[in-house]
């Protein structure tokens, strides 16, 4: 670039550095908010995903019986709810973000259920859909904030693949377990045993992610 | 106390501080969830009567996010360092965060026990509060004063506009009422009774009540000649006139009847208006003045032209004449309440919701009715 003189040079270099703190700033401002909206938007395309996969085989376990159905299901819903966290796991650890960032797996989930809530919703259209916010959210958002610890970076590989493997068929047989009650042998309290179980499992998962994020080193010194 | 009782000591106090700060998260969540629906509340009942308002299924799925985005809030990302802030917070000496860094050696014994001291003392005079930032607390604020506002603000709006409190999506009570028409109820009842009217007990009077005649019927000749407005000009020459210029009494004896009859019987569109003023004699002096007294007509003389203040129920039973091809009935003299629960029933298919068939899959309506039997009711309403 030509300048007529040195002043006007060192007055454009100043002002481009000036641009870049400020959008470096900028960027740090919204940094929590792009995140956020980063893992929505991950929720929105797991939960396609999912659809797109549960269509896929639906025709391979259409003469099967029906609890086998809801426990291919759940697994896929699963596993690709794994995947989405190892991914996260991985851009986590190259972008050089807090660890706890881990945690927004939470919120893709928590896209997903809303999806899948007004699925639901626009199919029965009644206040027992509601219903679902205490029965079925809490066990995706349960399976988020477990991968969430299983894929936390520990230094022995085999131990980590052993985590996630355990964590995996923990989520799967939950979530299968709760559909397969309430699709093949509900009773009237259900929605309140589903909810409380679901809620107290959910707290605890929570818990155990916010300590293994942000409390570890203490557990880790001694 | 020992060395494992200071760690049990540590662990409490993190747990105490997860459980704090997931409370200062919950509290986040619950005023955002409030302010949201309450404006969406707020936006249901104002837009409720327009077509921008949002539907009932926007809005139960927008409050449904809303509520479902708990679990977002509280595992939100935490930082590395809240162990550190929480050990900060309850031990000001540092004695326990000196204790867990040291990796052994002489010191171990006396760290241990300043750890335990520090510790102890801060269990006795509390662990402190992880205490959100004063933007956060500011936000937090505002987001359970905009709720408020705009609660009340709803609710007000609700009420003036009929909906009465509104506590979820407004919408106006739906009266318990099944409209079932097919071929054969059609062919049942040809005619389409009031509530609480027997056809069958009806008296030749009443079956001859305006709205009687079968719409699209030609009907007899008589019938087509009463169908004109019962008004006659001063001076013109018409039965009326007739009757009033000449008085003669046979062609009184001929018309009288059929005049009588004509406030009955007239086109569906006459009303029960004229009916009583037949009855009550009155028509001679409409007669004698030439003022129209037929539902529809005002005026008198040549300036009788047509009025917008039609009979509101001759309409309506015509209508709904021309709307099922049924005949109308609700008799001469119908009660306010009697032709307001008409009406109510007439139309109240205008707000029935048709189920149209969906094929299902069979293990969802095994589902379905699973759930029918279990919590015995309506799952699928």
């Amino acid at each position: 670039m030509k300048y007529s003189n040195l002043q006007e040079k060192h007055a454009r270099e100043a002002q481009a550095k000036a641009r870049v703190k400020t959008a470096r700033f900028w960027l740090t401002r919204l940094k929590p908010a792009l995140l956020v909206s980063i893992a929505a938007a991950a929720g929105a395309v797991l939960w396609y995903a999912m659809r797109l996969s549960q269509g896929a085989i639906r025709p391979l376990l259409a003469g099967g019986p029906e609890w086998l159905a809801l426990v291919a299901n759940a697994g896929i819903e699963e596993a690709l709810r794994l995947g989405l966290a190892l991914a996260a796991a991985v851009a986590i650890k190259r972008l050089g973000l807090e660890p706890g960032a881990a945690g927004l797996a939470v919120v893709s989930a928590c896209a997903l259920a809303a999806l899948e809530n007004a699925g639901y919703l626009a199919r029965f259209p009644t206040f027992d859909s509601y219903w679902r916010l205490g029965y079925a959210l809490p066990i995706h958002a349960g399976a988020a904030a477990l991968y969430a610890i299983a894929t936390a970076s520990d230094g022995k590989k085999g131990r980590r693949i052993k985590t996630i493997v355990i964590s995996l068929a923990a989520a799967w047989t939950w979530h299968a377990a709760f559909n397969i009650v309430a699709a093949l042998a509900p009773f009237p309290a259900l929605p309140l045993v589903g909810t409380a179980l679901n809620l107290m499992a959910l707290t605890a998962l929570v818990a155990a992610l916010a300590i293994r994020y942000g409390y570890w080193s203490i557990y880790a010194a001694r | 106390m020992t060395k494992a009782g200071a760690r049990r000591m540590v662990h409490r106090l993190i747990l105490a501080d997860v459980a704090k700060r997931l409370g200062n998260r919950f509290v986040a969540w619950a005023a955002t969830a409030f302010a949201a629906w309450s404006l969406a509340l707020l936006v249901a009942v104002t837009l409720a009567e327009s077509s921008f308002g949002p539907s009932a299924f926007i809005f139960h799925a927008l409050v449904m996010a809303v509520l479902g985005s708990l679990p977002a809030f509280l595992a939100a990302p935490v930082k590395a360092s809240s162990g550190s802030q929480a050990l900060r917070r309850a031990d000001r000496e540092a004695a326990a965060e000196a204790w867990l860094d040291y990796t052994g050696g002489p010191a171990e014994r006396l760290l241990e026990r300043r750890a335990c001291e520090a510790l102890s003392i801060a269990t006795i005079t509390g662990l402190g509060r992880p205490r959100p930032t004063r933007t956060a607390r500011i936000l937090v604020a505002s987001l359970f004063a905009l709720g408020f506002v705009s609660f009340a603000i709803a609710q007000i709006v609700s009420v003036y506009s009929g909906y009465g409190v509104s506590l979820t999506y407004p919408d106006k009570e739906i009266p318990d009422f099944v409209a079932q028409r097919d071929a054969t109820s059609a062919e049942e009842n040809a005619v389409i009774m009031a509530p609480g009217i027997d056809p069958e007990k009806l008296s030749d009077e009443q079956r001859d009540a305006p709205g009687a005649r079968r719409y699209g019927d030609s009907g007899s000749a008589e019938d087509e000649a009463l169908m004109e407005p019962d008004f006659v000009a001063p001076g013109d020459t018409g039965i009326g006139a007739a009757k009033s210029d000449s008085g003669d009494d046979s062609i009184q004896d001929t018309t009288a009847p059929s005049a009588g009859r004509s406030a009955q019987a007239r086109s569906p569109g006459s009303g029960a208006i004229g009916g009583e003023n037949a009855e009550n004699g009155d028509e001679g002096s409409g007669d004698s003045t030439g003022e129209a007294c037929a539902p529809g007509w005002e005026g008198s003389g040549l300036a009788i032209e047509s009025s917008p203040f039609v009979d509101y129920r001759a309409r309506f039973e015509r209508q709904l004449t021309e709307a099922t091809g049924k005949e109308t009935q609700l008799g001469d003299r119908p009660s306010a309440e009697l032709v307001s629960a008409a009406i109510t029933e007439f139309y109240a298919s205008f707000d029935a919701r048709v189920a149209v068939g969906v094929t299902m899959e069979p293990g969802l309506t095994r589902a379905m009715e699973l759930w029918r039997r279990a919590f015995s009711s309506g799952a699928s309403k």
